[in-house]
């Protein structure tokens, strides 16, 4: 046969060959185990450092931001869960034709303009598709797989109560940080901790085993508000329609409870939608009741009385004899919408004379004024912290001349924010005591000031008195009145300053008042500044405002109606003095 | 033919027990390793985590069915047409360089495309010269011992089959061959000399061809330095470190591997070990290497036992098959382990692929073959 068999007479090769052979596999095999040995033991320490270095990464997982809720648990700010989209643009290019089309169809896009996108980033490798994507769109692109596409879970707030409480909420930026009201100055409660998550990723950055949490997240707590979601929302819309009907440019609003200080509403107009962010106007953002400096006007009169009457530097019988003009010097001329005779502290609050205010004042003294003003809080941030909230202005006594005290008398040349005002009235409201101002339920002991006594109770039932003359007949502020309720309150229109001067052109009308007057439960100042359609006083704009709010807030309240003398006169025509 | 084939083969005697329980544990783990290591590649890109295995596992029947009917056909029969050997093994490798045949895959030619399967030439014309070389040696001892001219004829054909390899570029198949020749005859009895002259002469050609290529060369300063090109060109090579070293003694487990996960490139086919030594650690590579070492002890002992019967062709071909299996095997470990430069060499029985899994099985009936023919001498027919 063919098989070539031993025909060459050769004795078979030596053993030694084969066996050397032999060896020379032995010994490769031991090198290997040898190397081996070095690899996986000796150097395990160090390879398996530089494995985790790439396969493990620590990812921070958002933590549910904290809710905004009102005194009843109504939701004001609400964190919901979304998904971030972002992708590796090279890897994405990649993808089928028919993949990208419906990508960019669900991206709400056309394929050549995520194309171009994609493109634009090529050398990236992180590129946001789209951002707070609900949960069930996300899933709709997820079914896609296509390649290179990533998802974040991620938050998204909503704002329940819209443009009634923007303003005070405040916004979140894209990353969840809170950038403005309570959003802001609640931040640290409300944001809570990501946590941190040990991952095995794979090459291309995909998570593909959890090693557990470092931390676990921590969910932000929620923020109570003294709000009452209710009141906010009828005390902005009545706001608003205010401002439209005349004209005005803005407008603030102020509920509080004077027995605690707890802040009910606090509305400014203009606002905005914080659920749609696309145009929000720069004037929108400001929440005016406390950013807002203001010449209060004739609203600063029943602090000026109070504290005349308290330090018994006028009393309730005084009269003095006014013409309607009064030239205090050169500079100065007083005028009172008309000459109201003779009159005391009640007619001159009913009727707003600054002649009397300026009268009053002056008996007073600057120092003594000042004093007043300032034990009443004007000039002063609140306890509240908000954010942007403002001082005001109220110049030291000592720079005061005779003029200035005149005009600080009805309400000009200090300045003021809304808060303050409210809060001030609440001192009569709540039978001589200022209370300390609350927006956060539960924030206690950081007050600046705590609640204190300003005048007595005698002289804020007194003046409470006083001031339910303003919503009867011959009064400023008749349109304030309730049916089921007794008023107190006062009006002010001050004039505004254009070009460095007060002008006749252009007002601020503003009301602040409380009910039931002999016990209030509610102090409520409405502000619309610049009205240039149909009225522009203070009793006019403001005090309906203030009616439609009360009329709701005291029922809301669970306020029982008082017994009240209506007037029997009919509504006449009421003269109201700046 | 078929008939006279199935009589030629009555086994009288069982395999080798040892032999065949290496091979098939080495296969298994082999089918268990492809599915582990390719599982996330093949779900990136099939969608498919078992992808692999399944072509893996069908491969395998095709080797199994090639390697029993390879095993029915007597080892004589391979003797008879030895330039036939050549001339198919010569023509496969040349065939392969047309570019309307040969398709290229990572910059080099090398395999034939048959439709539904493609083919890498360099396995089946390895396994043919060397069927070639140890018919040679068998007809031709005399002179292959005693003269130049027997040494080197030989090795003409031999030198051809290089360049055609270098063609493709297929640099790592070329010095197994080389390798394998130079080991068939020194078994084969070649005197010292010779060889050492020969083989100087065959590892400097080797070397300037190395050096010659750029490609080749950056595998070389990346194989000496990778940490120091882990970025670029010794990324694989530090990341296989990285997977190995990660292993520790006794491994991850099983599918536990993360630097299959797209770290480690060509996890299922070069860079199997690499992965098979992180998920089963230090006790799981000395297991493979003893295999390894068994099917050659095993082989070895079959085919002196031919040479001692007399059978020179079957004893040299169970010599060069065996070896060429051991070879491959502890150069693509030591490549893995960075003893090595990168070859494109497979692990065989282990790594994914057909040729080289038919090839490899073929290789192994042959080898039982050889020692069912040893063991049963009635087999042999009337000579």
């Amino acid at each position: 046969m063919n098989q070539p068999r031993n025909t060459t007479g050769l004795p078979a090769p030596g053993r030694w060959r084969t066996a050397a052979v032999f060896l020379l596999f032995v010994a490769a095999a031991g090198g290997l185990a040898g190397r081996a040995f070095f690899l996986q033991i000796l150097d395990h320490g160090v390879l398996t450092k530089r494995a985790q270095s790439q396969y493990m990464h620590t990812i921070s997982v958002p933590a549910n931001r904290g809710a905004i809720v009102d005194r009843n648990g109504r939701p004001l700010a609400l964190s919901a869960p979304t998904q971030t989209v972002w992708a590796v643009p090279s890897a994405l290019l990649k993808a089928k034709p028919t993949t990208l089309t419906q990508l960019a169809k669900r991206l709400k896009t056309s394929r050549s303009d995520l194309k171009k996108r994609l493109k634009a980033h090529q050398d990236s490798q992180f590129y946001y598709l789209k951002r707070q994507l609900s949960p069930f769109k996300a899933s709709r692109i997820r079914k896609l797989k296509a390649p290179g596409v990533f998802f974040k879970r991620a938050y998204k707030r909503f704002y329940p109560a819209g443009p009634a409480a923007a303003q005070l909420v405040g916004l979140t930026d894209i990353d969840g940080k809170g950038v403005s009201g309570i959003e802001l100055s609640a931040n640290q409660t409300l944001a809570g901790k990501p946590g941190k998550r040990h991952v095995i990723t794979n090459r291309p950055g995909q998570v593909v085993d959890e090693l557990g949490y470092l931390t676990s997240p921590q969910s932000g707590h929620s923020v109570k508000l003294t709000l009452d979601e209710r009141l906010q929302t009828i005390g902005y819309q009545a706001l608003k329609q205010a401002v439209a009907k005349h004209q005005a440019t803005s407008g603030a609003l102020v509920v509080l409870n004077p027995q605690n200080g707890h802040l009910l509403a606090l509305a400014s107009v203009p606002s905005f939608n914080p659920n749609n962010r696309s145009s929000i106007a720069p004037a929108a953002l400001h929440m005016r009741p406390a950013t807002e400096v203001m010449e209060p006007g004739s609203s600063i009169k029943p602090i000026l009385i109070s504290g005349a009457l308290q330090h018994n530097l006028w009393s309730l019988s005084k009269r003095i004899h006014t013409h309607g003009y009064w030239r205090l010097n050169s500079h100065l001329t007083i005028r009172d919408d008309e000459n109201y005779g003779t009159e005391g502290l009640a007619r001159i609050l009913k009727k707003s004379s600054n002649i009397g205010a300026a009268h009053v004042g002056l008996t007073m003294g600057a120092k003594r004024v000042w004093q007043d003003y300032r034990q009443f809080g004007l000039g002063q941030t609140t306890d509240i912290n908000f954010p942007g909230q403002r001082a005001g202005t109220l110049r030291p006594f000592t720079k005061w001349n005779r003029t200035d005290t005149a005009t600080a008398s009805y309400g000009y040349g200090v300045g003021v924010t809304p808060l303050q005002l409210a809060r001030a009235y609440a001192a009569i409201a709540n039978n001589g005591i200022l209370p300390s101002l609350k927006l956060i339920e539960g924030q206690g002991g950081r007050t600046r000031a705590p609640a204190h006594r300003v005048i007595s109770r005698q002289t804020a039932m007194t003046m409470r008195r006083l001031l339910k003359g303003v919503v009867q007949p011959g009064g400023t502020a008749v349109r304030a009145q309730l049916a089921h309720y007794a008023v107190a309150g006062k009006t002010g229109t001050a004039r505004l300053v254009r070009n460095g001067k007060h002008t006749k052109k252009a007002h601020r009308a503003i009301f602040v008042g409380m009910a039931p007057a002999a016990n209030p439960a509610l102090v409520t100042l409405v502000m619309v500044n610049n009205p240039t359609r149909g009225s522009y006083f203070g009793g006019t704009v403001a005090a309906p405002v203030f009616k439609r709010v009360m009329r709701e807030a005291l029922h809301i309240m669970g306020v029982p109606p008082s017994p009240v003398k209506l007037a029997a006169s009919g509504r006449k025509t009421v003269e109201v003095s700046g | 033919m078929i008939a006279a084939a199935v009589r030629a083969y009555t086994p009288r005697t069982q395999p080798d027990r040892l032999l065949l329980g290496a091979l098939v544990a080495i296969t298994l783990l082999g089918l268990v390793m492809v599915a582990s290591a390719s599982s996330a590649v093949a779900a990136r890109e099939t969608g498919n985590a078992l992808y692999f295995f399944y072509r893996q596992s069908a491969y395998l029947l095709c080797g199994l069915a090639a390697g029993a009917v390879v095993f029915a056909i007597p080892v004589r029969a391979w003797a008879a047409r030895p330039f036939l050997l050549l001339a198919l093994a010569l023509g496969l490798l040349a065939v392969v360089l047309l570019p309307s045949v040969g398709h290229t895959a990572n910059g080099a030619r090398r395999w034939i495309d048959l439709g539904l399967v493609s083919v890498q030439a360099s396995e089946p014309a390895r396994l043919l010269l060397i069927l070639y070389l140890a018919g040679y040696a068998a007809r031709r001892r005399r002179e292959l011992v005693e003269t130049w001219a027997g040494l080197i004829k030989p090795l003409l054909f031999v030198a051809l089959a290089g360049v055609l390899l270098l063609l493709q570029p297929d640099f790592g198949a070329l010095a197994v061959l080389a390798a394998i020749t130079g080991l068939m005859f020194f078994i084969a009895g070649a005197r010292l000399m010779h060889l050492l002259v020969v083989g100087a002469l065959g590892a400097t050609g080797l070397a300037i061809a190395m050096v010659s290529s750029p490609y080749r060369l950056a595998r070389i300063i990346s194989f000496v330095h990778p940490w120091a090109h882990a970025n670029n060109t010794g990324f694989q090579l530090t990341q296989s470190l990285i997977a190995i070293g990660h292993g520790d003694l006794f491994g991850v487990g099983l599918g536990n591997s993360v630097q299959k996960l797209m770290y480690l490139p060509e996890t299922h086919t070069d860079f199997l070990f690499a992965v098979y030594a992180d998920e089963f650690g230090l006790l799981g590579t000395v297991v493979l290497l003893l295999l390894y070492l068994v099917v050659l002890w095993r082989g070895f002992v079959i085919a002196r036992r031919a040479l001692d019967s007399g059978a020179w062709f079957a004893g040299f071909a169970g010599y060069g098959l065996v070896s060429w299996l051991g070879l491959e095997a502890f150069i693509n470990i030591g490549v893995n382990m960075g003893l090595l430069p990168t070859k494109g060499l497979t692990l065989p029985l282990m790594s994914y692929g057909g040729s080289s899994l038919v090839t490899v099985c073929v290789v192994c009936a042959l080898i039982l073959r050889i020692d069912a023919e040893t063991r049963s001498p009635s087999t042999e027919a009337s000579p």
